[in-house]
This record gives C-alpha cells, structure tokens and sequence, in this order.
C-alpha cells in the first residue's frame, strides 16, 4: 500500500511537471544564481576590489527594482564571487566550483587573460557562458563559443597605440619592455610590434622580463637607454608598472611613456610618483569623464567611496550584459543566454555595445594622458585594419 | 667593455640586497642548524615598521640619514623581537624532533604571516608605496652611471659582514653561539646558555632581515605582503652558492647570484630567469658544499 501511494505521488508530480514544461514555453526560475571569479587576493588584489564593487552596484540596482524583470517577473539574481589568486589552476577551481556546486547560469570575470582561458575550458565544457571584464588576449574567445569578453582586446590595443604613437605623436622609434611569463603583456607586445612596424615605424628595443616577480630592470632599461627610442611601452601589470617607470626615469631615460589599459587606475600616479608619470598615454577601453559614463561614475563613486577603474566599469558592463542577455534568453539555461548575449545591442558606460562573430565587442579605444596627476581623455581611436 | 662595466654595477648594486638578506639566512643556519624558510617574511615585516612608523611620525617629510637611520634601527629591534617571539612559539617545541619538523614549521609561519598580515585591515592587499628615505643622486663616472644610495648598500652589506664576523668571532655572546653550533647539550653543561644564545641568533637574524628590507624597499619602493617569498628564495641560494653558515660566503653568494641576473637578462632577457638559476646548478656541482663552505664531516 505505502509503496503504491508512493509510485502515485511520483507518477502525479512528474504528470504536473511535465505539464508545466510543456504549457510555458519559457520556465522562469524565482532565483538565479551567477557567479564572478575574480583576483581578490594576491598581486593584482586591487582588480579584485575593483570587480567586488562593480558587482556591489549591479546587485543594488537590481534590490532597487526588487529583482531582474524577466516577462514581467522578478527574479532574484544571487551573485557568487570566487577568488582566484591571479593563478589559472586556481582559477579552474573556482569555475568548477560555481557551476557544479553553485549552479550558476553565466559567469563574469575573471580579469587575467591566462586565468580567463584557463577556467573558460570548464564553462565551455558544461555550456555555461563566460565573459571576462579585462581579459584582453585575443586567445580568450578562441576557447569556445560560450566565452566573451566586455573590453578591447589585445591587438586592437596593441594597434590603438601603435596609431596614436605614429600618426597622432609622430613617433618614428620605439621601445617595448615586457613581461613574457604573462599572456596578456606577451600578446600585447607582439601587436604593438606588427602595428608599428607595418606603419613604416622602428622598433629599436623590445626587452622580456619573466615574472611579476622581477624588480630589478636596468638590465633591459640599459639595452633600450642605449637604442635611445623616442618612446617605451610599457605592457605590464600593476605590481610592475611602478618599479619599471621609476626605473626608466631613475636611469635617465627620458622619452614619451605609452602604456595600455592594466595602467588605468586612479591611484596610479600617486603609486608612481607624479613627476615619473606626468605626461604618459595611456589606451583604455573606457573613460569616466565620457558623457555616457556620467550615471555609472556617480553611482559608483556614491558606493564605493572611488571613482571607477577600467576594470571596474567593465565587470560592471560584462553584468549588464548577462542580465539583458537572460532578459532576452528563449530559454533560461546557458544555450539560451549565450545565444542572447550574441544579439547584445546594449547601451552601456563605454558607449554602443555589440558583438562580431568571435564573441569579441565592438568599440573604439580610448586615449588618455596623465596631465597634473590626473588621467585627462585626450581622443578616441578606431584603428584602420 | 663600457657596457659590461656598468652591467657589473648594476648586478653588484642588486646582488647586495640579496646579500644582506643572505646574511641572516646563513647566521640562522649556522649557529643553530636550521633552515628559516619564514626569513623573507622578516624582510616584509621590517619594510612594513618602516613604512608605518615614517607614516605615523614623520609623514610628509623628507628624513635626514641620521632620522633614517634610527628608523631603520628602530624597525630592525621590532622585528628582531618578533623574531625572538617566533622562535619561542613555532620552533622551540620542535628543537629536538627531526630537522625536516623545524624546516617545515618554518614554511607554516611564512604563510601564515603573508596571510596574516594581508588580513590585517590597515595593510591588506593593496601594494603600498613606500617612502623614501634617502635622497637618491645619480652620478657618473666616465661613462659609467652610479647610484648613491645603491652605493650605500653595497657598502653596508660589507659593514655589516665585517661586524658580524667580529661578533662572531670575538665576543663572549660569539664564542657562546659557536660553541652551541658544535653541541647544544655539551655548551649547555658547560654553562652557556642555549635559549639566551638562540635567542639571541634570531633577534640578529631577523633585525638584519628587516634592515635589508628597508634598503630594498628603499630602491624598489611597492610593498605587498609578498615581497618576501622570492627574495627570501634568492638570499637562500645565494647562501647556499657561498656555503651556508659562512658569512663571508653569504655576501660573496649574493654578489654572484645578483651579476650573474643582470648580465644573462642584458644578453637574452627571455630566458635569463632560467638561465641564471643553470649556472648556480653549474657551481654547485663543482663545489657541492658552496665556494667558501668547507666540507661536513656527519657525526655518527
């Protein structure tokens, strides 16, 4: 007898699930949950903040409206935020983590190239679409067609500067130091390199350095003093950034310093000191004095207590982008958000968002200068292919 | 030849760092046989007094050498008595338990301090930038370019060699600490006493660290909690590369390890990392107990 109320009870309950799956057509969760992996703790623990707070502001927005409408029903969105050490081992762990034992439909970040493709390999494999806020090598979306990405990417960059260095500044010879242990400085030395010389420029110096964990680069800086370029780019991570311009201008090496958008932090220049970094460009993919980011900046600073980074206002667009996308989705599960972010037409703080066919955004870049300790927006570049 | 003249200062004026920080790391061994892997972390503990009593006391200022220097000397007794206090706690207990025990209660407190210290709300995560507190002056020798403060420090490295050695050899504290390195049990009956002089090792040990975090910090100013771990790596090979427990060894080591990153980098800069860390493996295997060290005879 108990064994046949039993088989009742299971055979009703599968009769009015399946029911329900066959009378909606799209089945909307009450909850959903996404998660963002990010470098929370170890060297580059600012970008780590930077992402916690960006998605702070998303999750007030979304209280504020008392959830994400989807067809005119609130759902609620619980943000799990995992930290990877700015190690892809670990970062691989964290992805695996969010969709296995969190269930997450969608992941943000995480900010570093390598740790993007690293943990992308897991979201590819289970279906779940990735986008990574600053993973700007182009190897990223080359994972899988369930990986995007909210910036500019590495060549694109690497182009925007090369443009600017040659046409807008007139510079004929250049230099590069980089770090080869790290994708992302790796990959945007090489399109520096390609776009300046295709432009009829010389490179005169491009010196490696392995590791975060170099401090000492008169070495390099000697080799570069002796070509005596016009400029250095300087494609590394915040933890070396400093040490590098204080060492190039402790040398006495005085030409135009170009950076990319790993430089873009509003407490860079007292980091490096004002006199080292007055004067140096530097590419972004964004810009908080640009009208359309006037909303986001205030929103941001009012929360965070600091105006917001690259890094910031892209994990805060990368949000943005998977919520549309679930808004949009036919079916809320990570096909129909991945087929959703494709069609991305979305207005956010850097400007007009959509995808190509690489899952890359479509943007242009844009140029700062460091006037008086502050980073100033100078132009914008959309480079000729 | 103008060329490789002003490589080898720069691999000098980088080798001293490490030797200063090798110092310690060989004194520890030494006196009390026991590798501190936790030794870098002293290196960050020192940068962070100095960054904090600069912060506290003398903010916006720029230092006098007599102000630096009784800063740096301040920062160097803190972390000297933290050192003294870490050998109570995490290595006296396992001082009769095999060596391979103490070596790795020194690991655990390496990362415990990295993690503590990144909890620690006023520090965290975040590099900070450290003050500086002495004027740097960049001059030239012929075509060769000098830094001061980098000359200070190599300077010092020998000083503080110079001193220790006498110490060492010449003080009652130094006969004590040799008389321990030989046998802990026989120097204890013969009335020395083993915890003073151990001790003792460590509030030098980890006050020399500190120093040599302050002359680091000085020339490459971010700090993070773990500035120390790969510094702390270098200044052990550079011990071992000299013969570790010989001081003068240390110093030597230092020097090598520091020549020899520069001019590989100047040369090829993508494998230099590597290539440098060959050439250590090279030495060693044609002089197995280091350059200065002497061969040890296992007591049976």
């Amino acid at each position: 007898m108990k064994k046949f109320v039993l088989l009742m009870v299971v055979l009703s309950l599968s009769l009015v699930m399946g029911i329900s799956a066959v009378s909606a057509e799209k089945t909307i969760p009450d909850e959903i949950n996404l998660g963002m992996i990010s470098t929370i703790s170890g060297s580059q623990a600012i970008d780590g903040q930077n992402m916690t707070d960006a998605i702070k502001l998303v999750q007030k927005e979304l209280e504020e409206n008392g959830g994400l409408d989807v067809d005119g029903k609130k759902v609620k969105i619980n943000w799990i935020i995992e930290d990877c050490e700015a190690k892809p081992e670990i970062a691989v762990n964290a992805a695996q983590k969010l969709i296995e034992q969190d269930g997450v439909l969608a992941i943000v970040g995480p900010n570093n190239s390598g740790d993007t493709i690293a943990s992308a390999e897991i979201s590819q494999a289970a279906k779940i679409p990735q986008i990574t806020n600053t993973g700007t090598n182009e190897a990223v979306t080359k994972v899988g067609d369930y990986v995007f990405r909210a910036c500019i990417i590495d060549p694109f960059q690497g182009k925007v500067v090369a443009q600017f260095a040659y046409e807008n500044l007139g510079l004929r010879k250049t230099a590069v130091i980089y770090d080869n242990a790290d994708t992302y400085s790796a990959g945007l030395d090489k399109a520096f390199v390609d776009a300046f010389v295709a432009l009829g420029g010389e490179v005169v110096a491009n010196e490696a350095f392995s590791g975060a964990d170099v401090k000492d680069f008169s070495a390099q800086l000697i080799n570069i003093k002796n070509a005596n370029p016009e400029a250095v780019f300087v494609p590394a991570h915040i933890d070396n950034i400093p040490l590098i311009l204080q060492q190039i201008r402790g040398m006495g090496i005085e030409a135009t310093l170009l950076g990319c958008d790993s430089w873009d932090y509003a407490a860079m220049p007292e980091l490096v000191g004002l006199d080292v970094i007055e004067g140096a460009y530097y590419v972004t993919g964004f810009s908080p004095d640009a009208e359309t980011a006037a909303d986001f900046v205030k929103a941001f600073t009012d929360l965070a207590g600091y105006r917001p980074s690259f890094c910031s206002a892209m994990a805060y667009e990368a949000a943005h982008i998977v919520l549309n996308a679930i808004q949009n989705a036919e079916t809320i599960d990570g096909t129909g958000i991945r087929d959703a972010m494709m069609k991305t037409e979305l207005d956010l703080p850097s400007g007009h968002v959509t995808f190509d066919e690489f899952r890359n955004p479509i943007k242009s870049g844009i140029i700062l200068q460091v006037r008086n300790g502050v980073a100033q927006y100078v132009g914008s570049v959309s480079p000729s292919k | 030849m103008e060329k490789f003249i002003q490589l080898l200062v720069y691999g000098l004026q980088l080798g001293s760092i490490y030797a200063l920080l090798a110092i310690g790391y060989t004194m520890v061994f030494g006196i009390i046989r026991m590798i501190n892997m936790a030794h870098g972390d002293f290196l960050m503990m020192g940068s962070y007094a100095v960054f904090f009593i600069v912060s506290l006391f003398f903010a916006d200022q720029m230092l006098g050498p007599a102000i630096a220097l009784f800063v740096i000397l301040a920062s160097a007794s803190i972390t000297g008595f933290i050192g003294v206090g870490v050998e109570r706690i995490a290595y006296k207990p396992l001082r009769n338990r095999p060596k391979i025990s103490s070596m790795i209660a020194a690991i655990g407190v390496s990362l415990f301090t990295q993690n503590f210290f990144r909890a620690i709300p006023f520090i965290g995560p975040n590099p900070r930038t450290f003050p500086k507190l002495l004027k740097d002056v960049l001059f030239f020798v012929g075509p060769i370019q000098l830094s001061l403060v980098r000359i200070v420090v190599i300077i010092l490295s020998i000083v503080i060699m110079s001193v220790l050695y006498f110490i060492i050899m010449k003080t009652t504290i130094g006969m004590e600490m040799r008389a321990a390195s030989c046998d802990k049990d026989a120097s204890s009956l013969m009335g020395v006493n083993v915890n003073r002089v151990i001790s003792a090792t460590f509030f030098i040990g980890a006050g020399l660290a500190a120093i040599s975090g302050a002359f680091y910090a000085n020339n490459y100013p971010v700090l993070t909690v773990t500035m120390g771990a790969t510094l702390g790596n270098k200044a052990f090979i550079a011990a071992v590369i000299g013969g570790i427990g010989d001081i003068r060894g240390a110093v030597l080591g230092g020097f090598i390890m520091g020549v020899i990153e520069i001019m590989i980098s100047s040369v090829y800069s993508e494998l230099a990392y590597g290539i440098s860390f060959v050439v250590l493996i090279i030495i060693l295997l044609l002089k197995p107990e280091g350059l200065l060290g002497k061969p040890m005879i296992e007591k049976v």
